[in-house]
């Protein structure tokens, strides 16, 4: 073998070495790119996914507490109206009172 | 040019150095066909130098350049793949960082679109408490106009029967006196209104 066939097939092998290398280099730059695109993307949905649920348990919350208040506020004027009446049934005397001095003097 | 010269100059020679040592055995007799072996010798190989030495001359510079360029794009082709190599070196050495960076963009991205997320539930959370608070005061009008509607009903049922208890004949009379006078005064202001009118038209 000549020197110069040596010295080619010395930069071939040296060349598909270095090929080699680089492709290999390449495969695992984009194999941990997808893995870190898929990380992110996992990262992004959990985000989400706790702000989601913590929309759900305010706004369950919020309709309970308006819900309780609402019924709460139902009750208390229910008793109120009662109460109300049982009070206003002394004035209607009074009120009853001006209406037929009103019509008969 | 000077080693050929002297291959040249060998091969002239050279016929007869081998004449001349041959020429004690042989007698002069063999001297002819040795000149002419000789001449044919000359004629041949230099009429091959002649007609070889440029197309030669050229396919060996031709090839000689075709080894060198060979030699060069093997060269090349090593160091491209060297500097390829050497880039892919550096990415992946720069690949932690960059990792680091869609992570940290995607924390930053996701916490944002929490962040709006929370926010429009929030602003949802305040609209269900105004639209309850708003449904609370209208129970509370409703309590109140049924407080006067019972106020005037009772009082209404009162005063009848206040007024059937105590009502005289008289007092009867009197009541259908105040209607008549309060119906006529009624009748005079509409009639005073169309007088109005028809005079405005």
């Amino acid at each position: 073998m000549t020197g110069r066939e040596t010295q080619i097939q010395k930069n071939q092998e040296s060349r598909e070495k270095a090929v080699n290398a680089y492709e290999q280099g390449i495969n695992e730059i984009e194999e941990n790119l997808k893995a870190a695109k898929a990380l992110s993307d996992k990262i992004r949905e959990e985000l989400e996914k706790e702000a989601l649920q913590e929309k759900k348990r305010l706004l369950e919350e919020i309709n309970a507490e308006c819900a309780r208040q609402v019924e709460k506020a139902k009750k208390q004027l229910k008793e109120k109206i009662k109460s109300s009446k049982r009070e206003l049934e002394s004035e209607t005397e009074v009120l009853a009172e001006k209406i037929e001095k009103r019509l008969l003097h | 040019m000077e080693k050929k010269n002297q291959i040249i100059l060998i091969l002239f020679v050279l016929p007869a150095f081998v004449f001349m040592a041959s020429s004690e055995e042989h007698s002069s007799s063999n001297l002819l066909p040795f000149l002419g072996k000789t001449l044919n010798f000359v004629i041949l190989f230099g009429g091959l130098a002649y007609f070889l030495y440029r197309p030669l001359r050229n396919y060996l510079q031709k090839r000689s350049l075709e080894i060198k360029q060979s030699l060069e794009e093997a060269e090349n082709s090593k160091k491209e793949a060297e500097e390829r190599l050497k880039e892919t070196k550096a990415q992946l050495e720069a690949l932690g960082e960059r990792i680091e960076q869609i992570k940290k963009e995607a924390k930053s991205t996701g916490q944002k679109e929490k962040e709006r997320i929370i926010s429009k539930a929030k602003k949802e959370a305040e609209r269900i408490k105004h639209l309850s608070q708003q449904e609370i005061e209208l129970l509370v009008e409703g309590g109140i106009r049924e407080l006067k509607e019972y106020t005037i009903e009772m009082a209404t049922i009162l005063a009848r029967e206040r007024i059937k208890k105590r009502m005289t004949a008289k007092d009867h009379s009197l009541l259908m006196d105040k209607c008549i006078e309060r119906l006529s005064e009624l009748d005079e202001n509409s009639n005073t209104d169309k007088k109005i009118h028809s005079r405005v038209s």
